[in-house]
């Protein structure tokens, strides 16, 4: 197929961000499980604000009851976020949204992409329904969502949809991770004199864990850990790839490829300036102290990329 | 235990003789299944229904909870048609169809059986079908309807008969194509013996009939399948002929007519279309000629059309062929357009419009199958041996309102095939839809859709009204073995 639809570029790019954010929201699940497990009998309050700090992650999101015990607060919290109960950003959602898109490109999409999308959504149906409990679904939907970008990857030529399916993988992954470290970060870089050092490390683990970095980053850093240093990979590493770093440059190829007549575009250029930014201008960034507006800034251009590429290939 | 396959009781068995022995070309099949127990059966139907839900192979339901989708229930016993009773269905199919685009040719155009009275003027002209706006347009080479879906029963002694011909957007066809798929992967020992025919090639046909459509000079056309978007009943067809086919699925809203020409909207800028594959009805095809609240259609496409910038397949108004009013002159159009005698029966009919016939309708509502002339889906009909009375009643009530929207038959016993219920075999009603397409020549599909009335005694072989499928078999040579 030579040609691609921009309804059907449309629909491929939400399906690849969809699906990006299903799979970000079912590792947010699971490690704010493991984190209450860990941190309840020591700091409740902190693992209370754990679940609550994905409403900062997913804005737009009901805010969380305040005042309930951490058991409450993992149930509302596995309620919400995977099968969707009052919150239309939650994994169930984001995995039926992808499924809709998935529909409408089938002729894009090998029956093998198209049938874990549907096997994927199926169950969450059934979650949704009450025959299965969210804390035995969030494992099988997380390794449904992992199945589907194997398959995605084994299985799709890597022509123009491809390019589309993969912009939207990134961006959202910048996208969230961005205002992960946004949200959850700050509050650990004032260390106060009294911290509590177990709990200040599963927190600085846990959102490793969030962006699916934790052992990349040990690769990398070892085992000390310390908020810069976690700043510092998750922006600048161009091998991790969940770091801001990684994602600007893959959408930076990506956009290449789909150039029209070599002539570059307002995405393209857009998305180039964040990558220079990101690998010559590191150290300028890292010196900052208003971390959180550096955030801020570098999701607005995220913003805008999403914005121009929706102008400049979706509504034709 | 084996278990036991018993001969319908009324009408033809398609797979059985009367003392219930397996009828010669269905030996070896059943043979094979007897060597399964219910338990085996029922894990291999579980597989099957499995298998169907998670590729998504549903259609939608209307009039339910939006975007229902559900699956097509299939039957695993195969329908199995011999190598020569298939050439000569062939022969008729071919027939009937290049007859058909005849008919549509000349009311179109020099209305030449209309004014020598083969088919009545006012009748051909009243149908809602019959586009006047289109008087005058011959589409490429003459081809009215490029796919053609004819509805068969077999009568009492086992012989076919046509019950309705579709040359709008038949459907079904995507279902001969997976129903074969199934097949193969959950009973691929029943294929031991035989010889069946690909049913596979079918969007390699397609598209070759499409392109040999496209408008005159168009070297390497580009064609797409038009759908009315994700809702559509059909729309799982719509999707898989396009991915079959590696062409694009558009909706109206994909598609700009500018200076007569169409073309998409791509992420490269507008790109032309040659051939336009439509599931959308006539009525939504474009706002400014027909339906003018449609959003479903495109603004300026027949116009386009007619200019000759365009094929649509099937073209506009063709269905004032499968109109079922028109239906009881067919026989007729084949003797005027080609001069032979029709190879296929088809099923006496009434016409409500005639007094007599509404007459005899009016009193025999019992006996007969009263159906709307532009209804389709088994909707809007009277099966008058199986209707209460109360129903009856309500359905003269209604019939005398317009009886000229009606037509009648009466009731075929039409045949039966052996179809698994569950915990055995038990014979149930069947029709098929064999495909075909109308290219540079004319091609059947070697197979079709076989519906089946799950329901015992039933009549209704309808997928929205309890029916399901089967593959559909031709065979290569009568047996191998």
């Amino acid at each position: 197929m030579s040609v691609m639809l921009s309804r059907s570029a449309e629909n491929i790019y939400w399906m690849g961000r969809y699906l990006e954010r299903g799979a970000n929201l079912c590792r947010m699940l699971q490690v704010a499980e493991q984190l209450t497990v860990e941190i309840r009998g020591l700091a409740p309050d902190e693992a209370v604000g754990f679940w609550a700090g994905f409403a900062d992650v997913y804005p737009g999101s009901p805010p969380f009851d305040e005042g309930i015990d951490v058991d409450a607060a993992r149930m509302a919290g596995l309620h919400a976020w995977l099968l969707g109960q009052g919150n239309v950003l939650s994994v169930a959602t984001s995995v039926h949204h992808a499924r809709e898109n998935a529909r409408a490109i089938r002729e894009y999409l090998t029956r093998e992409v198209f049938e874990q999308i549907n096997e994927c959504w199926l169950r969450l149906d059934a979650g949704l329904r009450g025959e299965a409990g969210p804390d035995v679904l969030l494992g099988q939907v997380q390794q449904a969502i992992f199945g589907i970008g194997g398959t995605i990857s084994r299985t799709l030529i890597r022509d123009e949809a491809w390019v589309f399916l993969d912009v939207g993988v990134m961006l959202e992954r910048v996208y969230r991770v961005l205002l992960l470290l946004r949200h959850r970060l700050p509050m650990l870089m004032a260390t106060p004199d009294d911290i509590d050092i177990p709990v200040h490390h599963a927190l600085l683990r846990a959102v490793l864990r969030s962006a699916g970095s934790l052992e990349n980053y040990r690769r990398v850093h070892g085992a000390a850990l310390s908020p810069r240093q976690v700043w510092s990979f998750l922006f600048f590493d161009q091998l991790c790839p969940h770091s801001v770093a990684f994602g600007i440059s893959n959408m930076q190829e990506d956009l290449a490829g789909i150039e029209r007549g070599g002539v570059l575009t307002d995405a393209a250029m857009q998305v180039g300036r964040l990558a220079s930014q990101l690998r010559y201008e590191a150290q300028d960034l890292l010196g900052r102290h208003d971390f959180s507006a550096v955030c801020d800034g570098l999701a607005a251009d995220v913003d805008r990329i999403h914005e121009s590429l929706t102008r400049l290939y979706f509504t034709v | 235990m084996a278990l036991p396959w018993k001969a319908a009781p009324t009408g033809y068995d398609e797979a059985l003789a009367a003392n219930d022995t397996a009828r010669g070309l269905y030996r070896s099949v059943i043979e094979t299944l007897g060597d399964f127990d219910a338990a085996d059966v029922r894990r291999r139907e579980e597989l099957q229904e499995v298998s169907l839900v998670n590729q998504g192979i549903t259609f939608t339901v209307y009039g339910e909870e939006e975007g229902t989708e559900r699956t097509f229930p299939f039957d695993f016993v195969p329908r199995i048609i011999g190598s020569d009773e298939w050439e000569s269905l062939e022969k008729g199919l071919v027939q009937r169809v290049t007859a058909i685009n005849l008919f549509l040719e000349d009311v179109y155009g020099d209305q030449r059986c209309l004014r020598e009275g083969v088919v009545p003027f006012d009748l051909v002209l009243s149908r809602s079908d019959f586009r006047r706006e289109l008087i005058g347009t011959r589409p490429r080479h003459g081809v009215f309807t490029h796919i053609t879906g004819v509805d068969l029963l077999r009568g009492e002694q086992g012989e076919f008969l046509v019950l309705e011909d579709n040359c709008r957007c038949p459907s079904g066809v995507s279902y001969v194509l997976e129903n074969r798929n199934l097949l193969s992967r959950v009973f691929p020992e029943i294929f031991a013996n035989y010889g069946v025919r690909p049913v596979d090639s079918y969007p390699q046909m397609l598209l070759d009939a499409l392109k040999f459509s496209a408008p005159r000079g168009r070297e390497r056309p580009s064609v797409a399948v038009l759908t009315p978007g994700l809702n559509n009943s059909a729309y799982f067809e719509h999707s898989f002929l396009a991915r079959e086919m590696g062409v694009p699925l558009v909706e109206g809203r994909d598609l700009i007519v500018e200076n007569d020409q169409v073309s998409m909207r791509t992420t490269r800028g507008r790109q032309r279309v040659d051939v336009l594959y439509r599931r959308v009805d006539d009525a939504f095809l474009d706002p400014v000629v027909f339906n003018a609240g449609s959003l479903l259609g495109v603004p300026g496409l027949i116009h386009a059309w007619r200019a000759g910038n365009i094929t649509i397949a099937n073209a506009p108004g063709a269905g004032v062929a499968d109109d079922k009013s028109i239906y009881p002159w067919m026989p007729d159009i084949i003797r005027f357009f080609l001069d032979e005698e029709p190879l296929l029966a088809q099923v006496h009919t009434l016409i409500g419009r005639k007094p007599d016939d509404a007459a005899y309708i009016r009193e025999h509502l019992s006996e007969l199958v009263v159906k709307l002339t532009d209804g389709a889906g088994g909707y809007g009909m009277l099966v008058g041996p199986t209707a209460s009375s109360a129903e009856i009643a309500e359905f003269a009530t209604v019939f005398e309102e317009r009886p000229e929207a009606y037509i009648a038959q009466p009731l075929v016993e039409f045949s039966s095939h052996p179809t698994w219920t569950g915990d055995g075999y038990a014979p149930r009603r069947v029709d098929m839809r064999p495909f075909v397409l109308y290219g540079e020549s004319i091609r059947v599909l070697p197979g079709g859709l076989t519906r089946v009335a799950l329901q015992e005694g039933s009549y209704v072989v309808n997928s929205s009204q309890g029916g399901g499928s089967k593959d559909t078999w031709v065979l290569a040579e009568e047996l191998l073995r």
